[in-house]
């Protein structure tokens, strides 16, 4: 599986050296900044951590017992709509990780606009909402997976339209 | 209950998390560094249409990628900088909904057209799920 390598990569690493290299620098043109900088990266983490903790305990709940097999269950039953926006909500892990086994379903036959919308609840985070609700409040929350779980099936039924319009020209010529 | 399940389930918890530390922790020194050295006068001169914030927003959120988390911490202090809600709301939407990094492992996997539908029909949903949420939310408070 090549795209399992993606997983190493050490982009993150690399970037949080790049930051670190920019902060060492300032520090060496301004060494003011360092103990503003300090305290303000304390500040923000004490506000992240809170949320970080309980948004593990989600991931672990999610993790048990949402696993790609339930997924490919339900996608093959009646409620394909439902299910690509409740296991799209529900699914973990980097997106390319889910790839092959949409890949699989596509070839099997499943419509587009079930991937897109599956990909669209993807944004939806559950486990990690607590961090969001720190920042924005939960009125805010609530409204935005609402409205993004109405969008993911607005864009599944475009996909499908342009998609299925396009097999249609494609197919006349 | 499955011990061995349950112990997959805490791995793979505690790597989607590590995989994320690096991400977080140089994202909090760039929001530090930046509380420093940029008023809030420059974010409130770029940041002044409700139409155009939406469409900036969600252009950087296109651009930029990674764990929604640090969508959340960014999007948490652009809005402390005065930045309006719409604006957020379409940056910290298209961060998550448009992968223009996975772009062509998308069109590999799944096609090329559905890849490039899909990312343009969500950077436009962005705007509208910005505008609607932030109304509707408005509402309600």
């Amino acid at each position: 599986m090549k795209l399992k390598k993606s997983e190493k990569s050490p982009t993150p690493i690399i970037f949080l050296a790049i930051v670190v290299f920019i902060f060492l620098i300032l520090i060496i043109l301004k060494p003011e900044v360092f103990w503003p900088t300090i305290y303000n990266s304390i500040e923000l983490l004490m506000t992240i951590l809170p949320s970080l903790l309980l948004v593990f305990l989600l991931l672990v709940i999610t993790n048990y017992f949402i696993t790609k097999k339930t997924i490919l269950k339900h996608f093959k039953g009646k409620h394909g709509w439902l299910t690509a926006i409740i296991f799209g909500m529900l699914s973990s892990g980097p997106i390319y990780m889910w790839y092959p086994l949409l890949s699989d379903l596509k070839d099997k036959g499943l419509s587009k606009g079930f991937i897109a919308t599956f990909l669209y609840n993807r944004s939806i985070k559950l486990p990690i909402l607590p961090l969001m609700v720190s920042y924005f409040g939960i009125v805010y929350v609530i409204v935005l997976t609402f409205v993004m779980a109405f969008t993911s099936l607005l864009q599944g039924l475009i996909i499908n339209k342009i998609m299925e319009d396009k097999n249609e020209n494609s197919n006349s010529i | 209950m499955d011990k061995q399940r349950i112990l997959d389930a805490i791995f793979k918890a505690g790597k989607a998390l590590y995989m994320a530390l690096p991400i977080m922790m140089g994202v909090v020194i760039l929001v530090s560094i930046s509380k420093l050295f940029v008023p809030s006068t420059v974010y409130a001169s770029i940041f002044q249409n409700n139409f155009i914030d939406s469409l900036i927003g969600s252009s950087l959120g296109s651009i930029l990628a990674g764990n929604p988390i640090t969508s959340y911490i960014i999007g948490g202090e652009l809005l402390n900088n005065g930045i309006s809600l719409i604006a957020v709301t379409a940056f910290m939407v298209s961060w998550v909904t448009v992968g223009l990094i996975q772009l062509p492992a998308e069109s590999l996997m799944l096609g090329k057209k559905f890849a490039i539908y899909r990312n343009i029909s969500s950077f436009v949903l962005s705007i509208f799920v910005a505008i609607l949420t932030v109304f509707i939310a408005g509402v309600i408070s």
